[in-house]
């Protein structure tokens, strides 16, 4: 594989390994609120919630108290058109105008062939986020097969890949242009503050399943690269402006232009104001959130080298403040042609992130990354990539009585190399690819992460495919470190009781074997199909373990529940994924998928877990159906439909349910284009994620302007 | 749940007609360079070049890197027979570029577009190429693509400049652009 942008072994290249085209671009991060680094159920901050937690944690005092500390309750948890080709003549028969209404197969002239990627590969294209009129990275994310996205409110999502999603999830890898998106804090993505431009978003390439053998830790299942333009891709003026209900307004702008000779560069600004959810009985919810972030990005190109800077800055809040965010990054890379089929990348970035979540905690983080990595061929067979990295990261949290990690601050290190061979093993029809990575980190020492691919090219469109590989989740500052300190009322109790969480610097790195499989066929240039399976087998999996109660004198007379994080817990999950996409007519494209899900997680002996298991298991959906359709009519209309249907999640107590998003657009002229969207728009309210009683996503509409200039 | 249960049967539907028609034809597209080809040999029935043999074959020149393998060779090949008929040469050379009609500037050549032009400049010559804003640098015709298709833009006035009649029906196909002031073409 080239590392690319995909974890995987696949074909697909990290960003920077296309020169001059589609190299990485800066991100932004923002603000997110919602999911503090506790597990949700613990999160106080917001009034909305606590009824719920409260009722919750009632329920575990009380068996606890009763049943001493066996108790078992269910806790928290934690695309376009396409002609055919006027009949089979040769192109050289065919008029001018034939040849313009010609569809072509490579439109991106670096990129891989998708169609032999030994992985379960999804790409959303830059085209397609725009009209699906998705305003958020988020949202754009529910156009990939497969990718759990639940909403949460105007700011807040939980997003995951193959089970184990929570406003916590931490077991997939996000990155922007070449930038590492999650947070060492929680080894979770805070998705309020990522953002960029999304016009200047050229694709998002979905990876489900491990890539740890070219990512690293944390890309346990799944790997999420969201890749901008070059600058020189983005040239001239771009503006934005629309509002709505939901959305209430938002803005944009942009300016590309040449820089001397061989430079390219742009620069843009966002803002925007996204209104309350409120409760199912119209009561007002403080999830107001409003946002400003600027970036830029420089594209230099010099025969055989090229380099990039890029940065972005970010600022946001909810309306009753209760929860702030900020943060900036600074991104260099430099890429070098050494010989044909050889190339290097080294990279270099700067992130800042910072978070307060009002009566809970305050934190700040610095990372400092360097990544190495080199491509090449050897022989006629070894494509190789292989490459060093660096990473140290530096946060400092103001702790409140609620939630504290102790030490407040810590500096981590993280040392790895990685070297993958992909090898034609027999007329570039069967392939294997086999890497791995070795990291170093402060928690657990080195840990390995091997991957062993196979792909069977079984004619020139169509691609089998298997593969087995490791990946691990390292522990993060809240698996080590985290004290939670929550009283909680306990109607009858004799004392007050306080529940005690505990993190523990002995915890030991999440494990995943995952065995997968694929088919993808394109048995017409007008449809492809791509079916992926796997098995996966966890162990080590974090815990939450009961202690014993007891009765604590100071400051004043009180019970006790205390509990520590462990690896408790260990399962499998195995599902498949079906999409399809299909061009039914030249202006007609349809895609549907398919996916199913099975979790089964149990504690291991010994283990006194409290209901992590369940809870995992009640969280991700079984099966999930989407049908997106993009429509392009005569007169320059566009018009989008975006159908899911989401299994219940028993654990949250969230019903099945279905919504469709449409979007209408209008380009009277090059420059100008109009459209509507409408969102939600088969119930006035419904929850994804929240639990019974607080805040739900209400039905909601924008209109947009945009000039291109 | 009785949308969603018609939605569900929508999605069976799709996806069974999907794999029918998957099944049932199979006829590749083709690639964004074989249709580039294409359009490259036929615009020398839309092009009137000053002072031109107008039955002497159209000398066209692959200038750098050549990424149409066969491909120029094969559609001049099977041009209909009252066309002009096509040469195709190819060099790395700006020197050897003079005495052609028509000038491909490949993707290898795209950090020295300006000296390019400049050497081409005044001689009657189409130059064409698919590197980014070609035309807005003072190109005359650079493929773009749109919406999947290979469309192109046009920069007339740099045709009319050195001495070319382009046909206005594949300037009706064609975006037009001019020379953009920072394009510095």
């Amino acid at each position: 594989m080239k590392r690319i942008s995909g974890p995987i072994g696949v074909r697909i290249r990290r960003p920077a390994w296309n020169p001059g085209q589609g190299g990485v671009d800066p991100p932004w991060t923002e603000i997110c609120g919602s999911g503090p680094p506790l597990p949700p159920w613990m999160d106080p901050r917001k009034r909305r919630c606590r009824g719920a937690w409260a009722a919750f944690l009632s329920v575990v005092a009380l068996a606890a108290l009763s049943v001493s500390a066996r108790a078992q309750v269910p806790p928290p948890p934690a695309a376009a058109a396409s002609p055919d080709p006027p009949a089979e003549r040769p192109l050289a028969a065919m008029s001018v105008e034939e040849l313009a209404s010609l569809e072509v197969t490579s439109v991106s002239k670096k990129a891989e062939p998708l169609l032999a990627a030994p992985a379960a590969v999804y790409v959303i294209t830059g085209e397609q986020i725009r009209r699906s009129g998705a305003t958020s990275i988020p949202e754009a994310l529910r156009l990939a097969p497969g990718v759990e996205v639940a909403r949460i409110d105007a700011h807040t999502w939980a997003i995951s890949i193959r089970g184990f999603n929570s406003t916590t999830a931490n077991k997939l890898l996000v990155l922007l242009d070449g930038r590492s998106l999650y947070t060492p804090l929680y080894s979770g993505v805070f998705w309020d503050v990522q953002d960029t431009l999304l016009e200047d978003v050229e694709r998002i390439e979905v990876v489900a399943g491990p890539g740890g053998t070219l990512w690293g830790a944390n890309a346990v299942n799944g790997v999420i690269n969201i890749i901008t333009r070059s600058a020189r891709d983005s040239e001239g003026g771009f503006l934005e402006a629309g509002g709505g209900d939901r959305e209430r307004a938002f803005g944009a702008a942009r300016f590309g232009g040449r820089w001397g000779d061989r430079a390219h560069a742009r620069g843009y600004v966002k803002g925007l104001s996204r209104g309350a959810n409120g409760l199912a009985d119209g009561r007002y919810t403080g999830d107001d959130w409003r946002m400003a972030q600027g970036g830029f990005r420089v594209d230099w190109e010099r025969g055989a080298d090229s380099l990039t800077a890029q940065g972005d800055g970010y600022s946001g809040k909810e309306r009753d403040r209760s929860t702030g965010v900020g943060g900036a990054n600074l991104m260099l890379r430099w890429d070098r042609q050494l010989r044909e089929h050889s190339r290097f990348q080294l990279q270099a970035y700067w992130d800042h992130t910072d978070r307060r979540i009002e009566g809970t905690l305050r934190a700040h983080r610095d990372t400092y990354d360097l990544d190495f990595q080199h491509n090449l061929t050897v022989g006629a067979r070894h494509d190789v990539v292989w490459g060093l990295g660096y990473r140290v990261t530096s946060d400092d949290n103001e702790n409140s009585s609620f939630v504290a990690f102790v030490p407040a601050s810590r500096t981590d290190q993280v040392f790895s190399a990685f070297a993958q061979d992909e090898i034609d093993l027999w007329r570039e029809r069967l392939s294997l690819t086999v890497g791995s990575k070795l990291e170093h980190n402060d928690y657990t020492g080195f840990e390995v992460q091997p991957s062993l691919r196979l792909a069977f090219l079984a004619s020139s469109r169509q691609t089998l495919w298997t593969a087995v590989s490791r990946a691990v989740r390292t522990p993060s500052r809240l698996d080590a470190n985290l004290v939670i300190t929550a009283p909680i009322a306990v109607p009858g109790a004799p004392l007050p009781v306080t529940v005690v969480i505990r993190g523990d610097e002995a915890i030991a790195p999440e494990k995943l074997v995952a065995y997968e499989a694929g088919y993808r066929v394109e048995p017409a240039s007008s449809v492809s199909v791509d079916l992926a399976a796997f098995y996966n087998r966890y162990a080590e999996l974090r815990s939450t373990e009961a202690e014993t109660p007891m009765v604590v004198l100071t400051p004043s007379p009180h019970t006790v529940l205390p509990s520590h994080l462990a690896n408790g817990l260990e399962g499998s999950t195995h599902g498949a994924t079906l999409a399809v996409s299909w061009s039914a007519f030249s202006s007609l494209t349809l895609q549907p998928s398919y996916t199913y899900l099975d979790v089964d997680l149990h504690a291991r002996r010994g283990s006194v877990d409290l209901g992590t298991a369940g809870s995992t298991e009640g969280s991700s959906p079984r099966n999930q159906w989407a049908l997106n359709a993009f429509l392009a009519l005569p007169a320059d209309f566009h018009v989008y439909a975006g159908w899911r249907h989401v299994d219940e999640l028993a654990a949250v107590g969230v019903a099945d349910y279905s919504t469709l998003n449409l979007g209408i657009g209008w380009q009277p002229t090059s420059q100008l284009e109009l459209s509507l969207f409408g969102q939600n728009l088969l119930d006035p309210r419904h929850r994804e994620f929240a639990r019974a009683g607080s805040v739900e996503l209400q039905r909601g509409v924008y209109g947009k302007v945009t000039w291109r200039f | 749940m009785a949308v969603l249960r018609s939605l569900r049967r929508v999605v069976g539907i799709a996806c069974l007609l999907a794999v029918a028609v998957a099944a049932g034809s199979a006829r590749p597209a083709p690639s964004e360079r074989e249709v580039e080809a294409a359009f490259l040999c036929s615009f020398a029935d839309f092009v009137e070049w000053p002072h031109a043999d107008s039955d002497a074959p159209v000398k066209i020149l692959v200038l750098g890197e050549d990424p149409f393998g066969r491909m120029l060779e094969e559609t001049a090949r099977s041009r209909p027979m009252q066309t002009r008929p096509i040469e195709i040469h190819r060099s790395r050379r700006l020197e050897d570029a003079a005495r052609f009609q028509m000038v491909y500037i490949s993707d290898s050549e795209r950090n020295r577009i300006p000296e390019i032009l400049d050497g081409l400049a005044g001689r009657g010559i189409l130059t064409v190429s698919d590197v980014a804003d070609f035309a807005t640098q003072g190109g005359i015709i650079g493929f773009v693509i749109e919406n999947k298709r290979v469309r192109f833009e046009i920069n007339d006035e740099a045709a009319q400049r050195t001495g070319l009649h382009i046909s206005s029906r594949l300037l009706n196909l064609a975006r037009i652009v001019r020379t953009s002031p920072r394009g510095g073409g």
